[in-house]
């Protein structure tokens, strides 16, 4: 290896991202989006549900079940008598449910009600009947209808005391960003120069087919670990995700990272060496499993037995595991060293397959 | 003018059937994808691991960790005798959750007033938050398979258009909508890039052709490719996941028509704005992922910040999945239907406009 022509190498990648304003795109910008609808878009809690309501009976109870509904901050609530009209905007999705009170309803001391939900989103569905009847048995119990007395859960929520989706979801995105980099970006100009001819051009030259990978990959590298510094300043600074690891680790998780992510992007390409087939297969088999099929969004203990094996191989997984841990958690060793080591064996397997594909294409 | 498009959309078709690899990751690979993650995404927890810590030691504890274990939700459930081991056990994630039955238990359970404590790891806090659901209704319930019967208020819950809560009858529709709309971006998106980065985009430009032309030989063999993967998609739901098609195919296909035109159109937009490949696909990247968030696949609208809810009118996906779920599984009709075409064609047009204007500075 000669270091003078490595950094010919190096200074011309480098050259050719400054000059490319797609690679800035994607290292400083789209991190940058993904933070701000991670941090207020998705929210895996129900608020504000559009609930209609009929009321057929004059009770006093009824009335008052009623305004509870009213108040609670769970539900936007339609009142009418009309149930048709009700039926039709459940049709027309503006409505997510509807809480029917028959005109029986608190008499001969019957308490039926009946709560008609649009299942189409099944989890949305779950969470408005959780809502309701949590709701519903408040009243019972204000109206001496059910006894005060009873067994209570007390729940403590660890790690995540306000429980907001964002304390997982933030961290988790650190990932997503980059695996963008480390298989996508990376694919994407290994497969142009393949694409151009201009690879053979370069193999041409006396430099040695390690030091056109490693020039096309230190600079990958650096733009990484970058564009991690400036999730974790959003995520800590701006969404006050607390912090309880130490920032050295992160540095180290995210190298250690970074090498079965741009081994997967660099195979992509060797077996591409065509930008639109690398941009859909970096996409397919990197982009999506990171964010499916990592437990980032998605528990992976409950996914078939098929697929959770398959996740083995997904180097996301591990790393999403150890960001939650280092920011909510802490430092938990046994956790980041069995997922550094998991993280490197990806790596090392699909580098293997790299230099195999490589030398092949030599010939 | 007909004569002159019908060769350039041959011409495009030639080159796309030409590109065998393309062509095989443009049909296969989301096929695939639909049969990953419809088992991948689901938000249903059946596979709590459990440690219970039983200060009480009595009979009353030893049935209520007996019910817990009978429950199909727990996978594993484990003993613990110390704090220790509960903090050992949540922080190495081998259990999501502790229950903590207190010394004393057994005797309040009698006395109709009980308490019990369950920790939870809040860096999973959604599946958490539906653990802890499931595990207090098996305590409520244990706790009033005790108690001498009261009063109590019914409810009767009926879940429309989807009465078992089937997964797939959600995630399957979702990801028909989102799958084609990522084929349709990349094939338009890289269409007009590719070839000037090829260089032989000048040939189209010195060629009598038109740049409206030009546009339109671009999108129509992308509309078509993506239309036969959308019907692809369509039957792997039908026939293999068991999606029922309860609505009216005309209006199913209208709408993924437009749909596929609008988004073709944003597409070409990315197109005629980027100098290379890479900027394209970088470009609409920063295009689907905003979209994908913002148009209520995964999480409710309603849910957004009120000021954030208006942005969500600019992504064609979002109207496209109430339709698709609505014909799906609703039933909907045209009237209903309309108010979701129109945007999304409306939106097609604006793009389409800019992207001609784009062009035809660009082109000269």
């Amino acid at each position: 290896m000669n270091r003078k022509r490595l950094f010919a190498l190096l200074l011309k990648e480098t050259l050719q991202i400054m000059r490319d304003p797609s690679a800035i795109l994607i290292a400083v910008i789209l991190p940058l989006i993904l933070l701000f609808l991670m941090g207020y878009a998705v929210s895996l809690d129900a608020k504000n549900m559009s609930l209609g309501i009929i009321n057929k009976s004059n009770t006093k109870e009824a009335h008052a079940l009623v305004s509870s509904f009213v108040g609670s901050s769970s539900f936007k609530t339609h009142m009418s008598y009309d149930k048709k009209e009700l039926m039709q905007l459940l049709q027309e999705n503006k409505l997510k449910g509807v809480l029917e009170v028959p005109a029986s309803f608190g008499k001969h001391d019957d308490y039926t009600l009946q709560i008609l939900i649009d299942a189409t989103e099944p989890n949305t569905g779950g969470l408005i009947q959780n809502y309701a009847s949590k709701i519903i048995r408040n009243w019972a119990i204000e109206e001496g209808i059910m006894p005060s007395a009873g067994i209570s859960v007390v729940p403590r929520y660890w790690f995540n005391p306000p429980l907001s989706s964002r304390y997982f979801l933030l961290p988790g995105s650190i990932s997503v960003v980059m695996t963008l980099i480390g298989i996508l970006l990376t694919a994407l100009v290994i497969a142009r120069e393949w694409e151009r001819g201009t690879m053979e051009a370069l193999m041409a030259t006396p430099t040695s087919m390690m030091e056109i990978i490693l020039g096309k990959l230190i600079p990958y590298f650096i733009l990484g670990l970058g564009s991690m510094i400036l999730c974790f300043v959003v995520v800590y600074f701006w969404y006050d995700i607390p912090f309880k690891g130490s920032f050295g680790i992160l540095f180290l998780l995210s190298a250690v990272y970074l090498f079965p992510s741009l081994s997967i992007g660099l195979l992509i390409s060797t077996l591409a060496k065509n930008q639109f087939v690398a941009a859909q297969v970096s996409l397919i088999a990197g982009f999506l499993p990171a964010f499916l099929l990592s437990g980032f969004l998605f528990e992976i203990n409950n996914m078939p037995m098929a697929l959770q094996i398959f996740t083995y191989i997904i180097p996301a997984r591990y790393f999403v595991e150890s960001l939650q841990t280092i920011f909510l958690v802490g430092n938990i060793p046994s956790i980041f060293i069995k997922d550094m080591a998991c993280m490197f064996l990806v790596g090392l397997f699909f580098f293997t397959l790299v230099v195999k594909k490589t030398k092949k294409g030599l010939e | 003018m007909i004569g002159r498009l019908l060769a350039l959309i041959r011409k495009e078709a030639l080159a796309i059937r030409n590109d065998k690899k393309s062509l095989f990751v443009v049909i296969v690979p989301p096929l695939i994808q639909v049969l990953m993650f419809s088992f991948a995404a689901t938000l249903e927890i059946k596979h709590i691991d459990l440690a219970v810590f039983d200060q009480d030691g009595t009979h009353t504890s030893q049935e209520l960790i007996q019910n817990l274990k009978g429950s199909a939700y727990i996978q594993k459930l484990v003993r613990v005798g110390n704090n220790h081991e509960i903090s050992e056990l949540i922080n190495t994630q081998q259990v999501l959750a502790v229950l903590v039955i207190p010394n004393g238990f057994g005797k309040e359970v009698l006395n109709a007033k009980a308490n019990v404590q369950l920790l939870l790891d809040g860096r999973r806090s959604n599946t958490a938050q539906i653990a802890e659901g499931y595990l207090s209704s098996i305590v409520q319930t244990f706790f009033l398979s005790k108690q001498p019967v009261t009063r109590a208020v019914t409810i009767q819950t009926r879940f429309f258009f989807n009465p078992n809560l089937s997964n797939f009858w959600w995630i399957v529709p979702n990801l028909f909508g989102s799958i084609t709309m990522i084929v349709a971006m990349l094939l338009t998106a890289l269409s007009i890039a590719r070839e000037r980065e090829l260089g032989t985009f000048d040939q189209i430009l010195v060629s009598p052709l038109r740049p409206f032309e030009i546009l339109v030989g671009k999108l129509v063999p992308a509309l078509l490719i993506s239309m036969l993967e959308s019907i692809l998609i369509l039957l792997f739901a039908i026939y293999l996941f068991g999606v029922p098609l309860m609505g009216s195919l005309t209006i199913l296909y209208t709408g993924v028509i437009v749909f596929l035109f609008s988004i073709s159109g944003i597409g070409l937009f990315i197109s005629a704005i980027s100098n290379t490949q890479q900027q394209a696909i970088l470009g609409s990247f920063v295009f689907l992922l905003p979209s994908i968030l913002l148009s209520g696949f995964a999480t409710p609208i309603e849910n957004m910040p009120s000021w954030l809810q208006p942005l969500t009118a600019l992504t064609p996906l979002k109207y496209y999945l109430i339709l698709i779920k609505g014909v799906f599984l609703k039933d909907i009709s045209w009237e209903i239907a309309w108010t979701l075409i129109v945007p999304m064609f409306f939106l097609g047009i604006v793009f389409m406009s800019i992207t001609m204007i784009f062009f035809r500075r660009r082109s000269r």
